[in-house]
């Protein structure tokens, strides 16, 4: 289980998150969704042990991410909003090198990384220097190397930027089956859709708050609305865009 | 559209420093009170404070070496040499920085700008300025004790003209390394062809530090004294076209200099501008090969590995590589002469060899850390702490000086001056005190990363104010203990006759100062996280 309790983050500027808590139990797929700005790649990156939190606690699957980060690391895959990768390394050396560093046993190794490489469809371009590969095929790398070490917590923070929708299939169709493992999924996303589709819970924050969280199904009662779209729009106070819309086309006409 | 296109050379120089400073520098910054233009000004001047170093150093050295009728000339050419390659070297890192950062992405679609010219004024607004600084003071001076008014125009006018060459130079090494570092040869053909890389490299910079020891022995030299068929070769007579003009026909030679320099500066611009707009237009090279070689797949040790990923991203970006061996080229020109002057003894030797580490020391750390570049963020998410992914920039960093303080002494063993005793004594201490001086330095520098730091450059550890406090903290930490043996030997001797005794005092102290500082390096390094959390 992932837990938080009283979580807060603060930078010298201002308060990235506030007072949150927050469970995730051990086989859920939890989607985390706000607008731009409002503490969503903090809380995943207090998740991952990246960062410190500046009050509260977090504990992954038991352990404080404080006080045994290398453990949370060890257990954790974590792919970031933008894959920022070692340019000068082909796929295969920066795969390897995650995977040494993770200590995965080089028959696992191999196989996984084959089976992810002509997943993503890179199993040609595999000796490619990174600095040479699209936006789309770095997340892609960067996933891989999330998941190579089979970990028992899943980050990710809007990892379907970029990616063609047969790799965004073969992701979330992945992450459906690790969830069934016990295994547990968190990610942030813009689109709303796969967020509706596949998290088994979400929350949603607002400046750094969790303004609501529960199923699909809790929400779409609570606010009557009939898609996570909606929802999103009216908890974070933009259900009535219209004005805005009308003033921005007047302004271009002008 | 000339106005536009300066102001956004100058936007250009902003975003460059800000893109260096974002994440790192924001608490720095808050913290000393400090706005983002009075840091870059901080590193402005610490950038002319470092250049009049290393030039009064080159000059000075050189001057006091052979003081003949020539050296003046002389002086004035291995500085203008200088100042080209240090312009091709700015050129390369500024230009390097702007594309991995896509800081001239954004101003490619905007009308009325042509984005070569943009870049070439900025280099030029960001390079010509911090060198003038620097170089009118030298110029006036000359003026003043040569009393030569002249001169000081002629000065400023090839101090122009090298620093355009400069930026052809570095628009040329960064189209050529541009389209090696991600392109990968098969099999021999990727060895042969760095090989003949690295080694036309090497071969260039041996003829120039030759050429600087001594220009007589090369066939085309005419510094001293005014040469007909000299005056016809730009290239190598800038002096005696510039300073020893005593009748209408040198002048007239001279001027024919100052035209094919001239018109050459002009066409370095436009070809500056041609390679420019090619490196930041192109799109990325895709390689054909397919598939790893079989056994390449196999997983290693954490150290291992580590030390490989080091060494790749080091050694495959032409900016770190030449970063890492510029320091090396340029302190080579000043160690070698001394070294090998027959007035020096073991001692003498001792301190001359000092400056290696110092200068390696300084700059390897810094160089090894920003290598990480946009990388750093994935090593974040690792379960690595500081000892390890330390470790491996210092144990790459010891590999690197021993193998080139070795060349050094086998240089100056061939000699035959020195005992090869003595000369073991002298390596083994100067390992040693680089050792304890990296460890210090690649720790203080680890100190300035932070979890909200998402690229690592040069600026990032403080630009040229960092390196300077570096350079300074390294020269001290590795002097003190000399002198304070040295002190010690005199007042029990009132002598320094015994020259091997004192360097053997260097090294054995030196030695348990590199013992003391492994010992609080590990303990220092040892599980903690690499970045300070914010």
């Amino acid at each position: 289980m992932i837990e938080l309790i009283n979580v807060t983050k603060e930078y010298s500027d201002k308060i990235a998150l506030s007072e949150i808590n927050l469970q995730v139990e051990p086989g859920q797929i939890y989607g985390i969704l706000g607008p731009n700005g409002s503490g969503k790649t903090t809380m995943l990156k207090l998740i991952s042990s990246i960062i410190k939190p500046t009050s509260g606690s977090i504990s992954v699957l038991g352990h404080d991410t404080v006080k045994e980060n290398n453990v949370v690391k060890s257990i954790t895959g974590y792919v970031p909003e933008t894959p920022a990768l070692y340019e000068s390394m082909s796929i295969w050396e920066y795969l390897r090198f995650i995977a040494s560093v993770r200590k995965v046993p080089s028959v696992q190794y191999e196989k996984r990384a084959t089976e992810f490489l002509k997943a993503f469809e890179l199993d040609q371009t595999s000796s490619d220097y990174i600095g040479n590969l699209s936006f789309g095929t770095r997340q892609k790398v960067a996933i891989i190397a999330a998941l190579i070490h089979d970990p028992q917590v899943i980050v990710l923070d809007e990892a379907m930027n970029g990616l063609d929708p047969r790799s965004s299939k073969i992701l979330k169709d992945l992450l459906a089956r690790i969830a069934e493992r016990g295994k547990i999924i968190i990610f942030s996303t813009h689109i709303m859709e796969v967020a509706q589709r596949l998290c088994t819970r979400l929350s949603i924050l607002y400046a750094g708050r969790i303004v609501d969280s529960g199923t699909f199904e809790e929400l779409e009662k609570k606010h009557s609305e009939g898609t996570l779209e909606d929802i999103f729009l009216k908890v974070t106070g933009s259900e009535d865009l219209d004005p805005t819309v009308n003033s921005l086309a007047e302004s271009m006409r002008q | 559209m000339i106005r536009d296109e300066f102001s956004l050379a100058k936007l250009i120089i902003r975003e460059q420093r800000y893109f260096s400073l974002k994440g790192f520098a924001r608490k720095t910054l808050r913290k000393n009170g400090r706005s983002l233009g009075s840091y870059v000004r901080t590193n402005y001047i610490a950038s002319i404070i470092s250049f009049s170093i290393l030039s009064i150093g080159l000059s000075g050295i050189k001057y006091l070496e052979s003081p003949t009728g020539s050296t003046l000339a002389e002086v004035i050419v291995v500085l203008f040499f200088y100042l080209l390659l240090t312009g091709g070297y700015n050129a390369l890192f500024f230009f390097s920085q702007i594309k991995i950062g896509n800081i001239a992405e954004y101003s490619m679609h905007l009308p009325n700008v042509r984005i070569e010219r943009t870049l070439t004024l900025s280099f030029l607004y960001y390079y010509a300025t911090s060198t003038a600084f620097v170089v009118i003071p030298a110029a006036v001076g000359y003026a003043i004790i040569y009393r030569d008014p002249t001169g000081f125009f002629l000065i400023m006018f090839w101090v122009a003209i090298y620093l355009i060459l400069g930026l052809f130079l570095g628009s040329i090494v960064l189209i050529l390394s541009g389209e090696g570092i991600f392109r990968r040869k098969k099999g021999s053909r990727r060895y042969l062809s760095t090989a003949l890389k690295a080694g036309f490299a090497i071969l260039a910079f041996l003829l120039f530090e030759a050429w600087i020891y001594d220009p007589s022995i090369l066939p085309t030299t005419y510094f001293g004294s005014f040469s007909y068929i000299g005056s016809l070769l730009p290239v190598i007579n800038v002096a005696s076209t510039s300073f020893y003009v005593h009748s209408w026909y040198e002048a007239a030679a001279a001027s024919f200099s100052f035209a094919i320099y001239a018109i050459l500066a002009l066409l370095s611009i436009r070809g500056s501008e041609y390679f420019l707009l090619k490196f930041f237009t192109r799109p990325g090279k895709v390689s054909k090969e397919v598939t790893a070689p079989s056994g390449y797949v196999h997983t290693s040790g954490i150290g291992s590995s580590l030390l490989r990923k080091d060494t790749a991203i080091v050694f495959r970006s032409p900016q770190n590589s030449i970063m890492l061996f510029f320091p090396i080229l340029l302190s080579i020109p000043v160690i070698i002469p001394f070294a090998l002057a027959s007035n020096f003894n073991a001692l003498g030797l001792y301190y001359v060899m000092l400056e290696f580490p110092v200068i390696c020391a300084s700059f390897f750390p810094i160089i090894m850390l920003m290598a990480e570049g946009k990388g750093i963020t994935s090593v974040f998410s690792l379960p690595l702490d500081r000892l390890r992914f330390l470790g491996s920039k210092f144990y790459l960093s010891i590999i690197i000086f021993s193998v080139a303080s070795i060349l050094i002494i086998i240089i100056v063993g061939f000699t035959g001056r020195e005992p090869l005793f003595s000369l073991a004594i002298t390596e083994i201490s100067i390992v040693c005190g680089f050792v304890y001086v990296l460890i210090i330095n690649l720790i203080r520098n680890a100190d300035h990363i932070n979890d909200a730091v998402t690229i690592l450059n040069f600026d990032s550890f403080g630009g040229n104010m960092g390196l300077m406090i570096t350079f300074a903290r390294s020269l001290l930490l590795l002097l003190i203990p000399a002198l304070a043996v040295d002190t010690i030997v005199y007042l029990r001797y009132f002598s320094f006759s015994n020259s091997t005794l004192i360097i053997g005092l260097d090294a054995f102290v030196n030695a348990i100062i590199m013992v003391a500082i492994v010992i609080y390096g590990r303990r220092n390094a040892s599980g903690r996280a690499i970045a300070a959390y914010t």
